[in-house]
């Protein structure tokens, strides 16, 4: 039987790379990354820290009418992609799951679409976005490798806009403007992908569902000159079924209640949150129904205090958390097994950005976590989370900024793929599974030409991250209900150089990135307790991002990405057992897959009549329709002397693409 | 008209997706010992060979009989084995159930060794071909069923295979966690697909087809839990990048179970009388 519902998974599993393919999104001109100005990167006290202008994107051309701010962040340095196509985001060694994605304060999980071939975040719906990839500021906790924070978009309170785009395979539409002028404003926003509606044209395929949307919901409120109220809503959804046999699910709930106070030079930032992300994974076969359902929801309350007081800018605050997870909730054939964990966690913080002369700033900042298991067992785990910062600039040009961070995690995820996906299990800091520490330093430099034409940056950075798990061999989110009695907690560092060079003005803009990169892991049981390379272990990363505008309208850009094989299992021996060949892995994660590289080109033509703005976008992706790895496997080929051979499977060959939007 | 829909999604799936093969430098490494070997109520036996490297020829025929193997159980059993002119070594030992086995091997200058639990025997239900559709596809399937104990009572664990010639053209695993209606525990194995002119199929095809007339061997074992879960994270090795658990001691492959067989038969795969199950 459970031959049978690993056929059925994998049938799922294959359907839905196959869905992959049909929606095809990819990653070319989402490119343009333009963060804030040269001075202004330049001005950052703390390092490894990337604040992208959702503006800049807007002017760039897209795929399938797709902006999508995620897979932007993949041609930073020390960023990438989890995997060709995919919005996964991977930092400075860690995993997707390492990160924190934070959309007004909500935490999102598994943030794609169509198993993250779009990113669930509707561009439309944002207004700034930074990634934290090195230093972290200390309001911020709970991920080991990155922070991506995220804030929607406010309506605007004086003019109503009505917008929207259509691509290929999903179209978005857009309300936003003052219910009472300068007083109160919303901001409505909706996406919706229509693959299912070729479907229902085939007789084989009609009953199918293939489908996700997300929706964006904004309310201002302007109560006095020193108070400003906001609720938001996100939900995404995505929905995948075939007809009598399996569905595949999941989706991302949040609300954020907040309430901006100033008085005087002290800013009060209150919010309550909650959030929840579901996967749920079900298949009707035999005449068994099979379920496999886990979520995680967050209730937090929350308070930030600001305080400019001469040189120093200075932040304290506290949150209180109640988590809820369960990391598979199986119902087969009415049976009912379920593992529920629960948690408490609070923090404060406290940090003090000082400019202690002109050409001299630190940041230095304390956190203090508590989580506590709710499992009976009375544990608590406090994480002590010191970050330090510091930046010289040596004239007016140029800069030194360096820094140490600490950042511990609770909610642990676990993968036997490379990628995120709706098998997915995860885990709740225990008394058995511990919180994952990482401790991160990172030192940089950065010029800038006078006249802010161009700027460099070089920063090199070191991570060592405690009890990392992962699952021990030949186990998997199948396995047991029970997760503890399945992983095994480890070790994992980090380290790598990251260069990049940025042309800002004139009709040619653009930029240059090179990271080198070192990934590795250690767990008992696990390549014999050595030290092997992560999974996600890539040593070169090259991102070319060239645009060229006309004032005609028209915009041209291309984007060229490289990156290294990654690490992969490839096994060194095999034997004959039980009739059918098997293969014996001498070291884990010992060999390569090839390269991945695609030159991604793109042209816009916008137009403005009146209020009324209208912009065609064409792009090609992989131009010169380079397959790259998306998996390796090895298979028994009897035609061949040796009886096996390797198989790389790609997704994505040359697309190209068309979409038009429109706004007034 | 409606159907130009279709074609830019046909376009585009024309466009993307491809498997090729690559091709890897591997790594040589020493030669491990793999041991695979079972008692059942028919008698013990067991076949000792060597890893060989990736880019080396494996047909199934490099046995060693280059070992000594030893066989205890818990109510005082004791045998040693012969090789015979197969290479495959036997003792004249039937199983008995509740009894604890140790299986001990001495080659190449190692001694391994691996204990296996013999389980009790369980009535079975139904045994038979059936066709089910999945997904639009005919497909062929063995089903054994047995009766099943309530898995909080008591775990039960199943190893099923399928044989055609020497060769396996199906295995599987099951517990009494994945119950049917009627209180037993299904083992499926999917044994061949529909395709019309089957005939016409080359031998490529023999994998996923049964041709009217193929004869095949179907046996059905209740194992023990360590077996379970060596064969469970065999069926996961390709996809976890993980190798199986390891079952012996001093690092040799594969395993041994004492495995009480509740179902051997030998049939005639004929299609034409072959009908759908009501699950």
């Amino acid at each position: 039987m459970k031959r049978i519902i690993l056929i059925a998974v994998c049938s799922c599993a294959a359907l839905l790379c196959a869905a992959q393919e049909i929606e095809r999104q990819d990653t070319l001109s989402e490119a343009v990354i333009s963060a804030a100005s040269p001075a202004a990167r330049l001005a950052e006290t703390l390092s490894g820290v990337e604040r992208i202008d959702i503006d800049e994107i807007a002017k760039v051309p897209v795929i399938f009418g797709e902006k999508d701010i995620i897979k932007s962040l993949q041609l930073l340095p020390g960023v990438k992609s989890e995997g060709e196509g995919l919005s996964g985001f991977e930092v400075r060694g860690g995993t997707s799951a390492q990160n924190l994605i934070l959309l007004d304060g909500a935490t999102v999980y598994n943030a794609g679409h169509a198993m993250g071939v779009f990113s669930a975040f509707n561009d439309d719906a944002l207004s700034e976005v930074t990634l934290y990839k090195g230093q972290i500021p200390s309001a911020f906790g709970g991920a080991s490798s990155s922070v991506l924070d995220i804030s929607t978009h406010q309506g605007d309170m004086y003019r109503w806009h009505f917008g929207g785009s259509i691509g290929l395979l999903s179209a978005r539409l857009g309300v936003e403007g003052p219910i009472v002028r300068d007083k109160l404003s919303i901001y409505l926003g909706a996406r919706r992908s229509y693959m299912d509606s070729f479907l229902i044209f085939s007789k084989k395929y009609k009953g199918n569902k293939l489908y996700f949307y997300d929706f964006n919901a904004r309310v201002d409120w302007k109560a006095t000159a020193k108070d400003n109220f906001s609720i938001t809503f996100f939900r995404s959804d995505d929905v995948t079924g075939i007809k009598d046999f399996m569905n595949v699910g999941w989706n991302n709930t949040s609300v954020t209640g907040r309430w901006l106070h100033r008085e005087k030079n002290v800013y009060f930032n209150s919010s309550v949150v909650w959030s929840s992300f579901e996967n749920k994974p079900e298949i009707d076969i035999l005449g068994m129904h099979l379920e496999a359902r886990g979520y995680i929801r967050h209730s937090t309350a929350r308070e930030n205090i600001t305080i400019l007081a001469g040189s120093h800018k200075i932040h304290v605050g506290g949150e209180i958390t109640h988590t809820r997870l369960n990391s598979a909730e199986w119902d087969i054939s009415g049976t009912h097994l379920m593992d529920l964990c629960k948690g408490g966690e609070g923090n404060v913080w406290a940090e003090d950005e000082w400019a202690i002369a002109p050409f001299a700033e630190i940041s230095v900042g304390f956190r203090l976590g508590m989580f506590m298991p709710l499992d009976g067992r009375h544990h608590i785990y406090f994480s002590p989370e010191p970050r330090v910062g510091a930046k010289f600039s040596i004239g007016q040009f140029q800069t030194i900024r360096g820094g140490y961070c600490r950042s511990s995690q609770n909610v642990h995820a676990l993968r036997n793929a490379n990628m995120a996906l709706p098998f997915d299990r995860f885990c709740l800091t225990s008394a058995f599974v511990k919180p994952e520490i990482s401790d991160q330093g990172s030192l940089g430099y950065a010029i800038m030409i006078p006249d802010g034409s161009w700027d460099f940056s070089l920063e090199g950075y070191y991570k060592g991250v405690q009890n990392v798990y992962d699952y021990l061999d030949g186990e998997t989110f199948i396995s047991d209900i029970d997760i503890e009695k399945l992983i095994k907690g480890g070790r994992g560092r980090a380290y790598g150089v990251e260069v990049a060079a940025r042309k800002n003005t004139g009709a040619f803009t653009g930029w240059a990135a090179y990271t080198l990169s070192f990934a590795e892991t250690r767990i008992e049981e696990i390549n014999g307790g050595r030290w092997y390379r992560s999974n996600n272990d890539q040593r070169h990363n090259i991102n070319l991002v060239a645009m060229y505008s006309l004032r005609s309208g028209w915009n041209f850009s291309a984007a060229f990405t490289y990156i290294s094989g990654r690490s992969l299992t490839v096994p060194s021996a095999k034997y004959m057992l039980d009739g059918n060949i098997r293969y014996y892995n001498s070291e884990r994660n010992g060999y390569r897959t090839p390269p991945t590289h695609h030159l991604d080109i793109g042209a816009s033509h916008t137009k403005h009549k009146g209020r009324m703005t209208r912009v065609w976008t064409f792009s090609i992706y992989n131009v010169y329709n380079n397959y790259n790895p998306f998996a390796v496997t090895f298979r028994d080929d009897e035609k061949n002397p040796s009886g096996s051979k390797a198989i790389q499977t790609s997704l994505f060959g040359i697309i190209p693409s068309v979409s038009f939007s429109l706004k007034f | 008209m409606k159907k130009t829909f279709l074609i830019p999604v046909a376009l585009c799936l024309l466009l993307v997706s491809c498997e090729k093969e690559i091709h890897f430098d591997f790594k040589n490494v020493e030669p491990y010992t793999v041991i695979e070997a079972s008692v059942t109520q028919e008698g013990a036996r067991a076949r000792i060979s060597r890893t060989v490297n990736m880019t080396a020829a494996l047909d199934g025929s490099n046995y060693h009989t280059d070992a000594e193997i030893t066989l205890s159980g818990s109510d005082g059993t004791s045998a040693a084995f012969t090789a015979g002119e197969d290479g495959v070594f036997t003792a004249p030992v039937e199983g008995v159930s509740g009894v604890s086995y140790t299986l001990t091997v001495r080659t190449a200058g190692k001694v391994h060794t691996s204990t296996s639990t013999m389980p009790e025997i369980t009535q079975v239900t139904d045994a038979g071909f059936y066709i089910s559709n999945i997904l639009g596809v005919g497909m062929y399937t063995y089903d054994v069923e047995t009766m099943a104990a309530p898995a909080d009572v008591r775990e039960q664990f199943f190893f099923y295979r399928m044989f055609k010639g020497e060769k396996v053209q199906s295995w599987g695993i099951s517990d009494n966690r994945f119950i049917t209606e009627r209180g037993t525990v299904l083992m499926t194995m999917p044994c061949s697909l529909k395709i019309e002119g089957v005939d016409d199929l080359g031998e490529e095809a023999d994998d996923i087809v049964l041709r009217p007339g193929d004869e095949v061997t179907v046996e059905a074992y209740a194992i023990d839990k360590k077996t379970h879960a060596y064969l469970r994270s065999d069926q996961m090795t390709s996809r976890s990048r993980a190798n199986t658990l390891p079952d012996f001691t001093e690092g040799a492959l594969g395993y041994f179970s004492a495995r009480a067989l509740l179902h051997r038969e030998t049939v005639i795969f004929d299609p034409d009388n072959i009908h759908e199950k009501e699950y």
